[in-house]
């Protein structure tokens, strides 16, 4: 930097009161001293004041109706984690897609050992109230059964699948604990581990055929392996996308400033990382860090894996966004291209499939609101298990040899 | 009256009509910035839409202990630097920042005339001053953000503030030499 530049950068920051008192001072009386600096130093205040001068102009009428106009109508901010509950909405679509893509099929250790199929995978979280008392903010799924006992007229989902996925909610546990910072007496979420590697999880497990019992159905066996076969990363991908789509989380996968690109399985996986960038939140550890006391979450099962996230929150809209996961748990949700064929014979406006889930979620935020006397922020804990993914290659051997 | 804060509390639950008064509230100030920076009514007219869009969108993932005007600035910024790319792609002159130019509050008519012309042509500058001068100058000194406060809309240091700020300054001073030195004499 030349002296001009140095000199011009000390006035410059003296017109702004920001230089320290000593260098001021020195500046000042060099100002004082030499009429070079001092024709200087009123040049750029003039500039300054002249800039300084101009008018704020006062925005178009035009520009708020603009802006309203825009706004998505009818929409609520039932998603203000819009992305923690994309990312959990892709986790719970890759849970729900192997049982789609198996057509009933029970896995291939539970065929082995001749058990029935087993529930559905679990989908856990728990949320601490203040003061050290623990209590369900939304109580258990049946304080908003009214809302999600509805048909599983689910196209995609065969009628036997949809059976069994109806059954298996009653397995799936969802118990809420929440957190709330302000009297919580400074208690924080655990430490954040590091960011799982991108491909963590997304690594395809080689399958043990070998281990397991031999009185499995051989026929049984061969086709679960087949209908693993057909799952392929880019099925998987396509299931996430209708998944997201049809809680039209498409806008927020959307937004600016989001880094989340659906491009890969191994993505999805590495969305945990990217969690913790979107939102300063600690993360929990992973599979082996148990919850506190008094917070029911099963532990992982073998073959089972877990992701664990903290997302923090307006409590009602967690309440919300607890909703949604427990019915896209169940299968709830309707694909876009049946939701599309609905809307076409609606008026506009009427929601379908995911308008269900807003529905729900309103009947939990006024159920907050009036127990706790009004929103207030929270902290959910996510856990979500799901099971261990399972390498269709290398190709089984043929029953028999 | 509400803070920002609460009217942000209050927007992220879905109240639409908060939302509406951070817009009333904050919509000379981005569109300002939007017409000093593109130098342009209708494309400050679109990046102002933009950027409320935006902000509506972004809403959910704005931090409560957040100013929320850094974060609007840094919204407006973005949007600006997006319909200035695309200017570019398009080959698109920056114009003149005419037609928006509200009228001076000086007495006579020879005298409004005068400041509204010395307005317009000071606007002319600090529009054509290249990207992160016209950004820097425009934070500090229309919208009186402190050093701090631009280092964290831009992204940058505060000394990086401290030598843009007087490289935007002494090319402005440049640029405006004729007219100052004018009414000097």
């Amino acid at each position: 930097m030349s002296d001009l530049e140095a000199l011009r950068e000390q006035l410059s920051a003296l017109l702004d009161g920001v230089l320290a008192e000593e260098e001021a001072r020195l500046v000042r009386a060099r100002i004082e001293a030499d009429a070079s600096v001092r024709a200087e130093y009123e040049a750029l205040r003039a500039t300054v004041e002249a800039v300084r001068a101009l008018p704020a102009v006062p925005a178009p009428e035009e520009l708020s109706a603009r802006v309203a106009a825009a706004l998505p109508r009818g929409r609520r901010f039932l998603l203000p984690l819009g992305l923690v509950a994309a990312a959990a909405a892709i986790l719970a679509a890759v849970l729900i897609a192997p049982h789609l893509a198996n057509q009933g099929q029970p896995p291939p250790e539970e065929l082995a050992r001749g058990e029935p199929p087993s529930p559905a995978p679990a989908l856990a979280a728990e949320k601490e109230t203040v003061d050290g008392e623990r209590r369900p903010m939304v109580g258990p799924s049946s304080a908003v059964q009214p809302d999600l006992r509805q048909p599983t007229d689910n196209a995609d989902v065969p009628s036997e699948e949809a059976s069994k996925l109806r059954d298996s909610a009653a397995a799936a546990s969802a118990t809420t604990t929440l957190v709330e910072p302000d009297q919580a007496g400074g208690e924080k979420p655990p430490e954040a581990p590091a960011p799982p590697p991108a491909d963590e999880g997304a690594r395809l497990q080689p399958a043990d055929p070998g281990a397991k019992d031999k009185r499995a159905d051989p026929e049984a066996r061969l086709a679960y392996l087949k209908a693993l076969e057909q799952l392929k990363p880019d099925a998987v991908m396509s299931r996430i996308r209708e998944a997201a789509a049809d809680a039209r989380f498409s806008g927020a996968l959307a937004a600016e400033e989001t880094e989340v690109q659906l491009m890969s399985l191994e993505e999805v996986v590495s969305l945990r990382a990217t969690l913790a960038r979107v939102y300063p939140v600690p993360l929990p550890g992973r599979a082996g860090d148990r919850p506190k006391e008094g917070v029911t979450i099963p532990a992982p099962r073998p073959g089972q894996r877990e992701l664990g996230m903290w997302v923090e929150g307006d409590a009602a809209e967690l309440a919300s966004l607890r909703v949604f996961l427990d019915r896209l748990a169940r299968g709830e949700l309707r694909p876009p291209t049946e939701r599309r064929a609905r809307e076409e014979t609606k008026e506009e406006g009427a929601d379908a499939g995911g308008g269900d889930a807003v529905a729900a979620g309103g009947a939990v935020r006024e159920e907050a609101a009036s127990k706790r006397g009004g929103a207030k922020k929270s902290r959910l804990h996510l856990r979500l298990l799901y099971p261990e993914p399972v390498d269709p290659s290398p190709p089984p051997e043929p029953p028999g040899r | 009256m509400p803070g920002d804060g609460e009217l942000v509390r209050r927007a992220r639950r879905g109240d639409r009509d908060a939302f509406g008064l951070l817009l009333r509230r904050h919509e000379a100030k981005v569109f300002t910035m939007t017409l000093r920076m593109l130098g342009n009514r209708e494309e400050a007219l679109d990046a102002a839409q933009e950027v409320f869009l935006s902000v509506y969108r972004g809403l959910p993932r704005f931090q409560a202990d957040a100013r929320f005007t850094t974060w609007l600035y840094r919204v407006t910024v973005n949007r600006c630097r997006d319909a200035l790319r695309r200017r570019s792609t398009v080959k698109h002159t920056r114009p003149a920042p005419l037609a928006a130019e509200p009228p001076s509050s000086a007495r006579g008519p020879d005298e409004a005339a005068s400041a509204t012309e010395r307005s317009r042509l000071v606007a002319r500058a600090v529009a054509e001053l290249p990207g992160d001068s016209n950004e820097i100058v425009i934070l500090c000194d229309l919208q009186g953000a402190s050093y701090e406060e631009a280092a964290e809309v831009l992204g940058i240091p505060i000394g990086t503030v401290r030598s843009r700020l007087s490289r935007a300054r002494s090319l402005l001073r440049e640029r405006l030499a004729p007219i100052l030195n004018q009414e000097e004499a």
